[in-house]
């Protein structure tokens, strides 16, 4: 799959320079952003996205350009977080859906308050973490389905079934389910 | 597909839900799922549950995208990262045009410390004429990032250069129009990664050498520090950093440096090499004792700035602006082959023992610590050396 299918080819702005120009700085604050959601420490977080550009601009040759700039950060961010995490041995951990974190059994609002996104902060923690990077990359990102799977290196299908099965645990869990009301999406 | 509500072509299914929540239907989809919605309460209120939480999920990480800006090392690498990409755009627009460099001129050492010349290039870009760039066929594959093995992350950018330089597919610039013969070479590792050492001699003791560096940090780009004579260019392309150092006139070395860029474009690009080529030996490829032979030069590290700076005669005659240089080196085709011969008794910074015939580097005594330049870390001079200068 090329990068070059998804994102229509970058216009040239009257000054000669180029959306993606202006978009770095965009990019790299959304690949902050992300990776604090991500990681949940801002210190590793930072380190994490740091390394990314590191290798981004080791890799980024004059003469191959990068078509999709944030597709192409947001991979190498990906592939140094699957580097670290097999470096240190152990895999993120993967908390099993009891419900046991949320504390109140309102239907979650739109509007979020206080106590509601402090609840969605923890329930996020609780995702298997491949379904956190799916319903981040899209839900905070904004990113398409094609283009998460780029990232990701999966199928669009497995996309929709993290994002489709991240999205109702989230719900769940905030709506202080028990597992065994955790059904299977229709 | 998770599952589909309904039946026929216009069923709703969970895709389009979830694309619902996302925004990213057409109108006339968008329409349809509504009516679905509004016919469903329990997959509205699903649904509404999940655009709260792309909402909640904003509230929550917004700030640390508005903080990113003031993260230092991210504004630094986002800098270059910029520099890389502007320079990408100028190499596309002039179709054709091999090179493409940002041309620092770095002479005597009174040019260092006044021009500041601490990160990224502040020379103009420049681009050169040059023969068109044979058009390659584009791997698919190209623009995917390795990934690297586990566990041996900064052994991916060194293994990234050897595949790109070293691998046995690049071959080092030939300089032989220039009358200059490839006499020496090795690999260095350095901390920042792997540094290449070439050295071209010519007749009558003409000498020039040519460091290929990965840069795969944020850390400045000092100028190498030069001998009484000589001058250096040294520019970046792409992650690479590459120094000439020569005893020679800036306008010969600009133009060994406009060929050097022509091929080391095709090095950075992964290219086949041309016909005729020297391919890298593999059994150069870096070693154990490879990391060794920076420190190995320590003795010669005495050509460092203070010594030059005593003799400088010479530095001045080439500090001048830059501008100017680097119009000279786009002329075209101005630069004959040893257009001029340098005396080569009046400097030996560089290589101690000019009259020798071409041999390897490996035998110089002792090898210049060109890897010495490009550390941003300064070198104290040693006295041991000064002879050489004197």
């Amino acid at each position: 799959m090329g990068l070059g299918s998804i994102v229509p080819p970058r216009a040239e702005r009257g000054d000669g320079t180029t959306e993606d120009d202006h978009a770095l700085v965009d990019h790299l604050a959304a690949l902050r952003r992300y990776a604090r959601a991500l990681l949940g420490g801002t210190a590793e977080a930072d380190d994490l996205v740091q390394e990314c550009l590191v290798r981004a601009l080791a890799r980024t040759s004059l003469w191959r350009p990068v078509r999709n700039m944030r597709a192409y950060l947001f991979t190498i961010l990906h592939n140094v977080h699957a580097d670290r995490v097999s470096r240190r041995s152990r895999t993120v951990e993967v908390v099993p859906l009891d419900g046991s974190a949320a504390t109140h059994s309102s239907t979650p609002p739109t509007q979020y308050g206080r106590l509601e996104l402090r609840d969605l902060a923890l329930a996020l923690t609780r995702l298997s973490e491949e379904q956190r990077q799916v319903v981040l990359l899209v839900g905070l990102e904004g990113m398409s389905y094609q283009e998460v799977a780029i990232v990701l290196d999966v199928p669009v299908g497995t996309v929709m079934s993290r994002l489709s099965r991240g999205r109702e645990a989230l719900r769940q869990l905030m709506a202080a389910k028990a597992p065994a009301n955790l059904r299977r999406v229709k | 597909m998770i599952g589909n509500v309904g039946s026929g072509p216009h069923a709703i299914g969970e895709d389009d839900l979830q694309a619902y929540v996302d925004g990213l239907l057409d109108v006339r989809r968008r329409s349809a799922v509504e009516a679905y919605l509004a016919l469903y309460p329990n997959e509205a209120e699903r649904v509404e549950a999940y655009r709260g939480q792309n909402v909640g999920l904003h509230a929550l990480f917004d700030r640390y995208a508005a903080e990113a800006a003031d993260a230092a090392p991210i504004e630094g690498l986002r800098h270059q990262l910029h520099a890389t990409v502007t320079r990408q755009r100028l190499c596309r627009r002039v179709a054709g045009v091999a090179a493409c460099l940002t041309l620092v001129l770095g002479a005597g050492i009174a040019g260092w410390s006044g021009i500041g010349l601490d990160r990224a290039p502040k020379g103009r870009d420049f681009v050169a004429a040059a023969p068109p760039e044979p058009i390659r066929a584009e791997d698919p594959h190209a623009h995917d990032p390795p990934r690297a093995a586990p566990g041996v992350v900064q052994a991916g950018l060194v293994g990234w250069l050897s595949q790109r330089v070293a691998g046995g597919r690049a071959e080092w610039p030939d300089l032989q129009p220039f009358g200059l013969a490839l006499t020496g070479e090795r690999l260095t590792a350095t901390a920042g990664g792997l540094a290449v050492e070439l050295v071209y001699r010519g007749p009558k003791g003409r000498q020039l050498a040519l460091h290929i560096d990965l840069k795969d940090d944020d850390a400045p780009v000092a100028p190498p520090p030069v001998g009484e004579a000589e001058i250096a260019l040294f520019w970046r392309s792409g992650p690479l950093v590459l120094s000439l150092i020569g005893e020679m006139e800036r306008a010969e070395l600009l133009g060994i440096a406009e060929a050097v860029s022509d091929q080391v474009a095709l090095i950075g690009a992964g290219s086949e090499p041309p016909a005729g080529g020297q391919p890298f030996p593999s059994e150069s490829l870096p070693t154990a004792d490879a990391t060794t032979s920076v420190g190995d030069g320590g003795g010669a590290q005495a050509a460092a700035p203070d010594v030059v700076q005593e003799t400088g005669g010479a530095g001045a005659a080439v500090s001048e602006p830059v501008p100017e240089a680097a119009g000279e080196a786009a002329t075209p085709g101005g630069r004959a082959p040893a257009a001029r011969e340098t005396p080569a008794d009046d400097s030996g910074a560089v290589f101690t023992d000019p009259e020798q015939e071409p041999r390897p580097f490996s035998d110089l005594t002792p090898p210049r610590p060109i890897r010495a330049a490009i550390d941003p870390s300064p070198v104290p001079p040693r006295a041991g050396s000064v002879p050489a200068l004197a």
